[in-house]
């Protein structure tokens, strides 16, 4: 995950989740539900993260394939100069 | 037949341990049955086994203690010694979580679900995790939330969390609390800086808020249960393994960490005592050896490398955690780390006192060693010679003993800053008490020191 994609979803996380909930609870206590719902909301924020990461692989790949073929030739070019001077 | 069931054993309805003649046995009850039967028809009991990650059993012939109730008894792989997560060092407790998130992947792929992480169904076996709860499987539900989660984060997240980033002694919470450390709790000792780890924020900070925020239980009005996909499900199970992974502590630092750097034996002296300690160990044969002060295992290993099963204590979690990784590093399967405190070991925990058991409860053991160890318990701890030697008659058959004298340059550091009020320390006192619960058959001095090692045999 880049690093944009991480500090957005800790931004919205971190506003929505921290400044709403509670600090204490008085009541009776059912420790499961919020354990439920709570793996709801983080499901769905994780799947986001995972195709937000994928898009941005994908745009990124477009330039990388390129990328990765001018580093190959360069590399190849360097072999064939070191194999001359043996 | 008499059946006893295992006190510890009897909140799964699923089914329940029971010891008949000295052997362990899980009753499986029918309400269990289609579970049970799909855990070996999806292949998933063939896979986790394959991979030493799940104790093999067989199913057996015998009666059920519970005839009503009963489908099957299974006889499960016998554990060498059975530890629990507070004795466990980090590495140890993060390599269970490994495991435990390994298992839910597999069981997922064979359409399984793991219905409880309990840190307490992990042990560990020939030096590595594994899971000993057959009856933990039930099948996956699409779209149903991991019910294991909270107890994964509890059992295993929090604890690592803190013994990472507030205090590594921290892992002792798992002894107050039998269902894990409170979230609320962990979120409050972790430091501020956990907050900016998404992660961290989220398992832990914002979960423990929302069990709060859920708690009262007149407000619940939702109409829809809330749903997870299986693509969330994988995404947390990941997520949380990621995280696990990242958390990491250095063995370093603490009181006895770089003890071997800090002794009095010439380099002979030492290796004369491991040649003494060696001789002993083949003369007495133990099946079983708990070495006491085992700091990282030098001693430890002359027993396990004969194929002994050894348990290594030490009160340190540096010394136990370095000996954990020299065991994964080596492959060794006869050895196990852990972490005690002599002078205030593991006592009966949960329901009655009984659900987990004392340290004692779990010996005796064949042997004993208590090298470089007297003069700690006699002199720190104020422990006379007739309470030590008692304690040892408790816990072993044979014991090996190093007599360090008061002229011995650490007994004279442990006595810099207090006043001498050990009149009664010496090897004469030391010889009579103990003889009093051993024969003591051997006695050797070692060389280019003061210090003499015995081998005894309770009477």
């Amino acid at each position: 995950m880049t690093d944009g994609c991480k500090i957005c979803l800790f931004i919205i996380t971190f506003a929505t989740g921290y400044l709403l909930l509670p600090t204490r609870a008085d009541a009776y206590l059912d420790p499961g539900t919020g354990s439920f719902i709570f793996q709801a909301i983080l499901g769905s924020l994780v799947v986001i993260g995972v195709t937000v990461k994928l898009f941005w692989n994908r745009i990124l790949g477009l330039f990388g394939i390129r990328k990765t073929n001018l580093s190959h030739a360069k590399k190849h070019e360097e072999y064939n100069e070191a194999s001359k001077q043996d | 037949m008499h059946f006893e069931q295992v006190p510890g054993s009897f909140r799964d309805p699923s089914g329940f341990l029971f010891v008949s003649d000295g052997e362990i046995y899980r009753q499986i009850n029918l309400s269990y049955k289609n579970n049970y039967d799909y855990l070996f028809g999806s292949g998933l009991y063939d896979a986790l086994v394959s991979a030493g990650l799940l104790i093999p059993h067989e199913e057996v012939e015998i009666d059920f203690p519970d005839p009503n109730k009963g489908y099957k008894v299974i006889k499960p792989t016998r554990i060498s010694f059975i530890s629990y997560p507070y004795e466990w060092s980090f590495s140890q407790l993060k390599h269970a979580a490994l495991t435990t998130l390994k298992i839910q992947k597999i069981a997922l792929e064979h359409g399984m679900s793991l219905k409880d992480s309990s840190a307490y169904n992990i042990q560990f076996q020939d030096g590595c995790p594994i899971l000993i709860d057959t009856l933990s499987f039930e099948k996956y539900v699409e779209d149903r939330p991991w019910v294991a989660y909270k107890q994964f984060c509890q059992h295993f997240l929090a604890p690592l969390a803190l013994m990472s980033m507030t205090d590594i002694r921290l892992n002792q919470l798992l002894r107050v609390y039998i269902d894990g450390c409170p979230l609320d709790l962990a979120s409050r000792l972790l430091p501020f800086k956990s907050h900016f780890r998404f992660s961290l924020l989220s398992h832990i900070h914002l979960h423990a808020k929302a069990q709060m925020r859920y708690a009262d239980t007149k407000e619940k009005s939702r109409k829809h249960d809330p749903k997870l996909s299986r693509r969330a499900f994988v995404g947390i199970i990941d997520n949380l393994e990621s995280t696990i992974n990242d958390l990491k502590w250095e063995p370093k630092g603490t009181e006895w960490a770089d003890y071997y750097k800090d002794t009095n034996y010439s380099p002979e002296g030492f290796e004369h005592k491991k040649r003494i300690v060696k001789e002993f160990i083949c003369e007495s044969s133990p099946k079983t050896v708990w070495d006491i002060g085992a700091n990282v295992g030098y001693f430890s290993r002359l027993a396990s490398e004969e194929g002994v099963e050894t348990v290594a204590f030490d009160i340190d979690p540096a010394a136990v955690e370095k000996n954990y990784l020299d065991v994964i590093s080596s492959g060794e399967k006869n050895i196990l780390p852990l972490i005690s405190d002599l002078t205030n070991p593991s006592p009966g925990l949960g329901w009655q006192n009984n659900e987990r058991m004392s340290l004692i409860d779990r010996g005796p053991a064949d042997m004993t060693l208590a090298l470089a160890l007297i003069h700690h318990l006699a002199i720190s701890n104020n422990l006379p010679f007739s309470k030590i030697s008692d304690f040892m008659s408790k816990i072993c058959k044979w014991l090996i003993i190093e007599f360090v004298p008061k002229s011995d340059s650490q007994v004279q550091r442990l006595l810099i800053s207090r006043d001498d009020i050990f009149l009664e320390y010496n090897e004469k006192n030391f010889e009579h008490e103990f003889g009093k619960y051993f024969e003591l058959k051997r006695r050797i001095q070692i060389k280019d020191s003061e210090r003499v090692l015995y081998l005894c045999r309770r009477l």
